[in-house]
């Protein structure tokens, strides 16, 4: 049987692979800021493909979809924003 | 391999999209006080970050998102009415949620015995309140898993077993989504 991309497993192997790769940036010594807002934008993919393909919100009425994504995007703004403000001030490493 | 299915309604109730609604809008809350007290103590904020294990972190990441997916096979499973493979796939959500809290009863018990209380500083104020408000979510989780395990034979083929079980699965990969932005903004923002 051909798998579908966004079929249970292969869904959940892409966030395991993501996850790995998240923490490699930081296992490798990458650009800590680049690496940082890298890190959370990989989260708010992952939490993206739970929501729309294990909570299956794309097939929930749309302003649930709407809200769920809106959270998705106010999150990732809200750790971005502090992170990038907390840089400034001091020397970019 | 049995094929993906999908019911022809909507998943889960209205309640339980907009309580869990809600709950993320709490957790968006912890997460800017937690981004704004860390502008304010940058340094201790990093400091005390290097103290915590992120591969206990990484490892609750995997287990949360492999139980997540059996508990999608779970759902699937009810709509095709499979008794055997939704007890299954259940009994194996459940195991992994007991491995989520024995990992982090681990590492609770590896920082207080190394002195690191919420008291110490905000920064493990914020550790252990988000991380056991979040466990107490995967308790009921698992409870919630288990009632309905218990439920299988019997209820399996109801439609409002599969809509009760969907409305489970919806919880359970909320906690996995919260736990996906806990791991970054804990473990690894800003680390080195």
């Amino acid at each position: 049987m051909k798998l579908r991309w966004h079929s249970p497993r292969v869904v959940w192997c892409m966030l395991c692979g993501l996850t790995l790769l998240s923490v490699s940036l930081v296992e490798e010594g990458w650009h800590r800021s680049f690496a940082s807002i890298i890190i959370v934008l990989i989260a708010a993919v992952k939490s993206r493909m739970v929501i729309l393909h294990y909570m299956e919100a794309n097939r929930a009425a749309r302003h649930w979809r709407f809200l769920y994504e809106t959270w998705n995007f106010t999150v990732t703004a809200t750790i971005i924003i502090g992170y990038v403000l907390s840089l400034s001030g001091r020397k970019m490493v | 391999m049995t094929t993906a299915v999908q019911s022809s309604r909507p998943p889960g109730t209205d309640g339980v999209w907009t309580f869990l609604f809600i709950d993320m809008i709490i957790f968006w809350m912890m997460f800017l006080s937690f981004m704004s007290e860390r502008l304010r103590h940058v340094d201790l904020y990093a400091a005390s970050q290097l103290r915590l294990n992120e591969f206990f972190g990484l490892a609750n990441t995997l287990i949360l998102l492999t139980s997540s997916w059996m508990v999608v096979e779970a759902v699937q499973a009810a709509r095709r009415n499979e008794v055997r493979r939704v007890r299954r796939f259940l009994g194996l959500a459940w195991i992994l949620g007991l491995a989520f809290a024995v990992d982090k009863f681990a590492e609770y018990y590896l920082k207080i015995r190394a002195g690191v209380t919420p008291a110490a500083n905000s920064f493990y104020s914020f550790y252990f309140f988000i991380t056991i408000v979040h466990f107490f979510h995967v308790i009921a989780g698992m409870f919630f898993i288990a009632y309905c395990r218990g439920n299988a034979r019997l209820r399996v083929g109801s439609e409002r077993y599969v809509t009760g079980l969907e409305n489970v699965g919806l919880f359970w990969h909320f906690v996995d989504v919260l736990w996906i932005f806990i791991f970054p903004l804990l473990y690894l923002l800003g680390r080195r």
